[in-house]
């Protein structure tokens, strides 16, 4: 596995807990997603509108989030993404596991050098 | 909103047919999408014609896109479910209708059934290839009992050129066909497991046929050509069709599940019943546990992917 793919699997499997992240802050619309993820990982995490759209359906389908259309301050309108509680419970068990396996990593990586 | 986005998402909607109100609403998200990027660009710099045809780029090729939207929304078009249920009407009809007996309409099937299958793939998996692909697995299924039933024809002494190819083909059978059927899965699984469940599907009731068949004497012996087993199969694969066009439909995933775990129950509850009334609990619930271990079993490979 070349170290580009390891990073898009990476980023793959942890798309959802990023957004549920961003969407915890505050409520946003999918281009403030991607600008806000890009700005927050230092351009680290550049998500793709196809990688993006998809993942927010499936959260609002499963009912980790929630959507509604609102009138920006600056005029136009934009379908708003939030957090439900379900979402923020999910967020805490991902979190949770994260922790859990970053350490083990940490461990196991530190070990190995 | 420019030509190039309007014409971009004319194309995305030709592809994506989720419904009125949703592809409205998916359409009017992507063009409020596009006009921020455009202007974000344009902040950065960007010339505004470039500034848009990046924006355009970003969402990627209109089918692409489209398909992903479908996946995230589960839900398949009315088309495309018609068309995918369409594969096990089909079958009824082969079965039913008795028309693997006759040579000529057994491979006009089976051309059918491959090139709708190739078609499939050329456009890249839509949801409704599924059912013909498992239509197009039961195939080799088929050949492979052919092939066999010319073996054992040029085992008895009936050494013909017809008899040697049989001999070619069973040599060839186990390793190839299993091949075949395990990268089906494994491609299938890739995208989701119950997509191959569905690619499994077909296979149970073509093995019934083939089983029956030989017991009547084989596919040349000019037998009776069980038209219990026909009926029944006709049913069952007719019940199938009702329930693939359901499962596509499905607006969630747990129904999908349910539709395939309970549609697969009750039609071989319902079958063994018309069939075998005497054959016993005990084995049903053998039949049971083997038919859900067989539709399940892509799971299982996903688990472990």
């Amino acid at each position: 596995m070349t170290l580009g793919s390891y990073l898009t699997q990476l980023l793959k499997g942890n798309t959802d807990v990023l957004i549920l992240s961003l969407l915890q802050r505050e409520p946003m619309y999918g281009h403030q997603i991607l600008q806000q993820l890009e700005h927050a990982s230092a351009g680290f995490f550049q998500v793709s509108e196809g990688t993006l759209y998809p993942a927010l359906y499936r959260l609002v389908r499963e009912g980790f989030i929630r959507s509604r259309w609102l009138k920006l301050p600056a005029g136009p309108e934009r379908k708003v993404y939030s957090l439900t509680k379900k979402g923020q419970d999910r967020l805490d068990e991902c979190r949770s596991t994260w922790d859990g396996f970053a350490a083990a990593m940490n461990r196991v990586t530190a070990a190995a050098g | 909103m420019s030509s190039d986005v309007a014409g971009y998402l004319d194309r995305l909607r030709i592809h994506l047919r989720l419904g009125g109100s949703q592809d409205a609403d998916i359409m009017r998200e992507l063009a409020a999408h596009v006009e921020d990027r455009v202007e974000e660009l344009v902040q950065r710099g960007v010339p505004a014609a470039r500034a848009q045809r990046m924006a355009i780029d970003g969402l990627g090729r209109p089918r692409t896109l489209a398909h992903l939207l479908q996946q995230a929304h589960l839900i398949t078009p009315w088309r495309d479910a018609l068309f995918g249920a369409g594969a096990f009407a089909f079958l009824a009809a082969v079965v039913g209708g008795q028309l693997w007996r006759a040579p000529v309409l057994a491979v006009a099937s089976a051309a059918v059934v491959v090139a709708i299958t190739l078609y499939g793939l050329w456009l890249g998996r839509p949801a409704w290839f599924y059912p013909w692909a498992g239509v197009a697995l039961s195939l080799p299924l088929v050949a492979g009992y052919i092939a066999f039933a010319l073996l054992h024809r040029a085992a008895g002494g009936d050494v013909t050129p017809i008899a040697l190819a049989g001999i070619a083909g069973a040599v060839l059978y186990f390793p190839v066909g299993l091949v075949v059927v395990a990268a089906a899965i494994l491609v299938a699984v890739r995208r989701d497991w119950l997509d191959a469940s569905v690619l499994l599907s077909p296979l149970p009731g073509v093995l019934v046929l083939i089983i029956a068949a030989h017991r009547a004497g084989g596919l040349a012996s000019g037998a009776d050509p069980v038209p219990t087993t026909s009926l029944l199969l006709f049913a069952t694969y007719a019940c199938m069709s009702m329930g693939a066009l359901l499962f596509l439909r499905a607006p969630m995933r747990h129904h999908k599940v349910t539709l395939l775990v309970g549609g697969a129950l009750l039609l071989l509850g319902g079958a063994t019943l018309i069939a075998w009334p005497d054959g016993g609990v005990v084995t049903l619930a053998g039949r049971a546990v083997l038919l859900l271990a067989f539709l399940l079993s892509p799971a299982l490979v996903a688990r472990h992917a």
